[in-house]
């Protein structure tokens, strides 16, 4: 009788040690980790105590989303999860594998989207995009002095969660189900699965129209639509999986008016397709993919590109991206990206205003990323509301460019061409870009974009409407 | 707090049992528990908590009354009065929104009121007090006369918040006394781990994975993809619910109470009758003993009553109409199944055939059951029959990717799991390895499930909303 027990003492011995050993480490550790390394990720902050978290359970909720952040041993336990996890199945002779974004990622198949996103989940510290930002100059630039007191500055103008009820009301409803956002990964390279609603070019479209429509017959308004990596894969059966990018951006640029000139960055990216254009772990364009773009864009306005020689090359090593984070591949870990940037030759200044009126000064190519995580955000340090490109140029010649992060990598080559070049992302601006356009005396405009970003709900075109003034 | 957390894990549990058995007195222990339960329930609900407490309070005096006046007319209003509030409290909070826009669309008229937001585990808890009155006034049980004694019956944190619907009259003598050992202690960690490793491991994956069919384009979807998509929402949901049941019932057992199994194997039914003995069991008895009998249960206007029970059974899940259409298809179905027994008397289709039968009929149940919106749901219908466009590329590779997961998932809904083990621990109790099965193979197996549902359940943990860029 006795020794029947002998196997449930043993159980409860094991599982009383292991329940009160981690939990009493993770009591006691003083795990002081604000950031996820591994994630990617900033972790949770344990909860300020207010009336209406009390009451509407939230702080206790966070409680527990804090005390989950903080659990001993976290990562290791997290890199055994994801080993656990990977048996689930095969990838079979392909290699293949389809990842699904989690509900809360969905809809936001742009990094800055999903900034939005999170900006609004962390109501209590971080108020609009643009906090965030500093937020995220303050990690990636630690060494850079004057950023690091720098506190949140109150916004009064358009407040970032009206644009954000704004952005869910107008989604449509009309289509049956929701987008979904998933991955498919094929050996070491991961694709965002493209899809694209007919409503939301035409209302890219608009958007862009009713923008050139504002101005007299001296302004030129360009619009590229970059397709994004999949589009160019070679086996038939995984492409298939996502809309045809080409019938997307032929969509938009039938719908503009006359006076907008579309600009085919697709034909000459499909004709490099089989060279380093894109990146594997990350959902942008690579420096050589921006850089061929660019000669399709410099024959349009007139001029000649440059060689790709005539840039001084540099390479960062070991860049694992975006998408990476969202699924901890281990081929692509074993086989990440490398970073190209062609420095630009042509003299300039870059200047970063932000919404509090500072300006700050920055290499246009940011090597201090260089050593980050993020590697691309060399490209003109990121997203930033407005920023301005002075080059040693005197020709006269000013560009206003509209862009999401496919345009980072982009800019720098219109160094060679413009004497200045004036930068906004619709979703980080609050002022009246058409005013700036005017006041500035600009009379070219190029709209770049990726075909992810716009094509698949109207979040986009409405932060550039929520401008055109 | 949901039990599938690390905070209720590496904290709650702890603290509360060591709190538990480190106090001598069975006063206490009670103290101990009724405090961590409240507590518990208030982390979810610090404001409806209140109405937890309300509603131990009503019924503690209702059942009081109902004794001390047993077979009078005072108990039969104390039973009435108890049913009118109990029920009307679940009507104001669960059922008031459907109610009320159901109203406004069928008589046009626009009005602007959503309802409450649902208390957790309301509709376990008034079903719980419900029944403890009835049988008071059956006379099938004592009134409990200490009122701490019964709001610890009520609040108890185990089945509070996903049941399964525990009986006062199941465990009055627990409640009174319990008795600890290694045995009921290890059993429950056992029980625990499975139901753990049922939510972490199979729902949360089934769960992430079924979404991304069933919420998607259904255009896009192939015939096999929408098979495939309600089989994955069909684990999902089993292993979920019978998770929870079987995670209460460890902790109960932990804690040194019994409880009622609540799930036993319902995708091997034969019939839909046999499912719905086999599938939330509890609430089955509850519906059977507390209005399909008292209505008069087979003997007098049997439609009428199947009716009632069936549409309340659907209700019961979800205050949608759609819950309502799934309860009376399985009351149909069960009706259609009664008649044929009652032509063909003994003749019987060959397992086979019935199996088949029976995941038609789920996979087309749980269809209603998933769709809120019915034209959604009919749409969905319409494509597990779209012979034009049978297979799909997405289906194939997910299929791939989750294969050794789906067979896991496949083999866990049957008994096989539990019979094999069963074997092992009969025969090895007996030979001679008895030594090694017991202090290394069964405490590793155990562990080792539970050390495997933790670390997912930690991979899960990441909230994505807090993603940033470097």
């Amino acid at each position: 009788m006795k020794k029947s027990k002998t196997k449930h003492w043993i159980v409860i011995l094991l599982f009383v040690g292991i329940v009160y050993g981690l939990g009493g480490m993770t009591l006691l550790s003083n795990n002081n980790m604000k950031v996820s390394e591994i994630e990617n990720r900033q972790l949770a902050t344990f909860p300020i105590l207010s009336e209406e978290a009390l009451f509407d359970g939230s702080y206790f909720q966070d409680i527990i989303n804090y005390y989950s952040d903080h659990f001993a041993q976290r990562e290791r336990l997290l890199v055994l999860s994801k080993k656990i996890e990977s048996y689930k199945g095969s990838q079979g002779e392909d290699q293949v594998e389809i990842v699904l974004l989690s509900s809360e990622d969905e809809y936001i198949p742009d990094v800055e989207n999903r900034d939005t996103i999170m900006h609004q989940e962390e109501k209590k510290t971080i108020k609009t995009a643009y906090d965030l930002n500093q937020r995220v100059y303050n990690f990636a630039a630690k060494d850079i002095e004057r950023f690091t007191d720098m506190r949140p500055i109150e916004v009064e103008s358009i407040d970032d969660d009206t644009l954000l009820e704004q952005l869910q009301v107008t989604d449509d409803k009309t289509l049956e189900g929701q987008r979904k956002n998933s991955l498919l990964i094929i050996e070491d390279t991961i694709y965002e699965i493209f899809g694209y609603t007919e409503n939301a070019c035409d209302y890219y479209a608009s958007a862009i129209n009713s923008f050139a429509e504002k101005f007299d017959d001296n302004m030129t308004v360009y619009s590229m639509v970059v397709p994004s990596h999949i589009e160019f894969l070679t086996s038939q059966k995984y492409r298939s999986l996502a809309d045809s990018q080409a019938d997307a951006i032929n969509r938009i640029n039938e719908s503009f008016i006359e006076a907008i000139v579309p600009i085919n960055a697709y034909s000459i990216l499909a004709k490099h397709r089989d060279e380093y254009i894109y990146f594997r772990s990350d959902h942008h364009w690579t420096a050589r993919g921006a850089y061929y773009a660019y000669t399709v864009f410099a024959d349009k306005i007139g001029d000649n590109a440059y060689d790709l020689d005539r840039f001084e090359k540099a390479e960062l090593e070991g860049f694992l991206g975006y998408l990476y984070y969202k699924n901890f591949n281990r081929n692509v870990k074993n086989n990440p990206d490398t970073v190209e940037i062609y420095h630009p030759f042509v003299e300039n200044e870059y200047t970063v205003t932000t919404q509090g009126n500072r300006t700050i000064n920055l290499d246009l190519i940011n090597m201090n990323y260089a050593k980050k995580s993020n590697k691309y955000m060399v490209f003109l340090s990121g997203d930033n509301p407005l920023s301005v490109v002075d080059t040693d140029l005197d020709n006269g010649r000013k560009i206003l460019v509209f862009k999401d992060s496919y345009g980072n990598a982009f800019i720098p080559y219109l160094t060679s061409h413009y004497d200045e070049i004036h930068i906004i992302d619709p979703r980080h601006y609050k002022k009246g870009a058409i005013t700036y356009a005017k006041e500035h005396d600009i009379n070219e405009v190029l709209f770049l974009n990726s075909s992810v970003l716009i094509s698949s709900n109207k979040g986009f075109a409405n932060y550039i409407k929520g401008v055109s003034y | 707090m949901v039990f599938s957390s690390l905070f209720f894990i590496f904290l709650f549990l702890p603290i509360s049992l060591f709190l538990y058995y480190i106090i001598p007195s069975r006063k206490w222990k009670n103290g101990v528990l009724i405090v961590s339960s409240l507590v518990f329930y208030a982390w979810g609900e610090p404001v409806w908590v209140i109405l937890l407490i309300i509603s131990s309070i009503v019924d503690y005096f209702h059942g009081r009354i109902a004794e001390r006046y047993l077979k009078r007319w005072q108990s039969k209003a104390a039973l009435i009065s108890s049913l009118v509030i109990n029920l009307g409290i679940l009507i104001l909070f669960k059922y008031s929104g459907m109610f009320v826009s159901t109203f406004s669309t069928l008589f046009d008229i626009p009005l602007n009121f959503k309802g409450f937001s649902l208390p957790i585990g309301i509709s376990f808890y008034t079903f719980q007090t419900i029944s403890y009155v009835f049988d008071v006034y059956r006379g099938e049980v004592k009134a409990q006369k200490s009122f701490w004694k019964f709001l610890m019956f009520v609040s108890l944190f185990h089945q509070l918040v996903a049941g399964p619907i525990v009986r006062y009259k199941d465990i009055s003598t627990e409640i009174e006394q319990r008795f600890f050992s290694a045995e009921q202690f290890g059993d429950g960690v056992r029980r625990f781990t499975i139901g753990l490793a049922k939510k972490v491991v199979f729902a949360n994956t089934a769960g992430a994975l079924a979404t991304n069919f069933l919420d998607g384009q259904l255009v896009e979807l192939s015939m096999g993809g929408h098979w495939f998509g309600m089989t994955l929402f069909a684990f999902q949901i089993y292993y979920d619910f019978s998770g929870y049941s079987d995670m209460a019932i460890g902790l109960g057992r932990m804690f040194g109470f019994t409880y009622q199994e609540n799930f036993n194997y319902p995708y091997i039914s034969q019939s839909v009758t046999e499912f719905w003995r086999r599938w939330h069991m509890s609430l089955g008895s509850f519906f059977r003993d507390y209005l399909y009998i008292p209505l008069g249960g087979n003997r007098r206007y049997q439609f009428r009553n199947l009716f009632i029970v069936w549409f309340l059974t659907g209700l019961w899940h979800g205050a949608s109409w759609n819950f309502v259409l799934w309860g009376l298809y399985y009351g149909v179905l069960s009706g259609f199944e009664k008649i044929l027994r009652w032509i063909f008397k003994s003749f019987r289709l060959p397992a086979i055939l019935n199996y088949g039968y029976m995941f038609l009929v789920t996979i087309f149940g749980w269809t209603l059951f998933y769709y809120e919106d019915l034209s959604r749901g009919l749409q969905f219908m319409r494509g597990l029959i779209n012979m034009e466009y049978l297979w799909d590329v997405t289906s194939e590779v997910m299929l791939m990717n989750n294969m050794w997961f789906l067979i896991l998932a496949f083999i866990g809904v049957t008994p096989i799991v539990t019979k094999l083990f069963g074997a092992i621990d009969v025969t090895m109790t007996k030979s001679l390895f008895r030594p090694i099965y017991s202090t290394i193979f069964y405490p590793l197996t155990i562990i080792t499930i539970f050390i495997v549902a933790f670390v997912l359940l930690m991979g899960q943990s990441y909230n994505p909303f807090l993603y940033f860029r470097f």
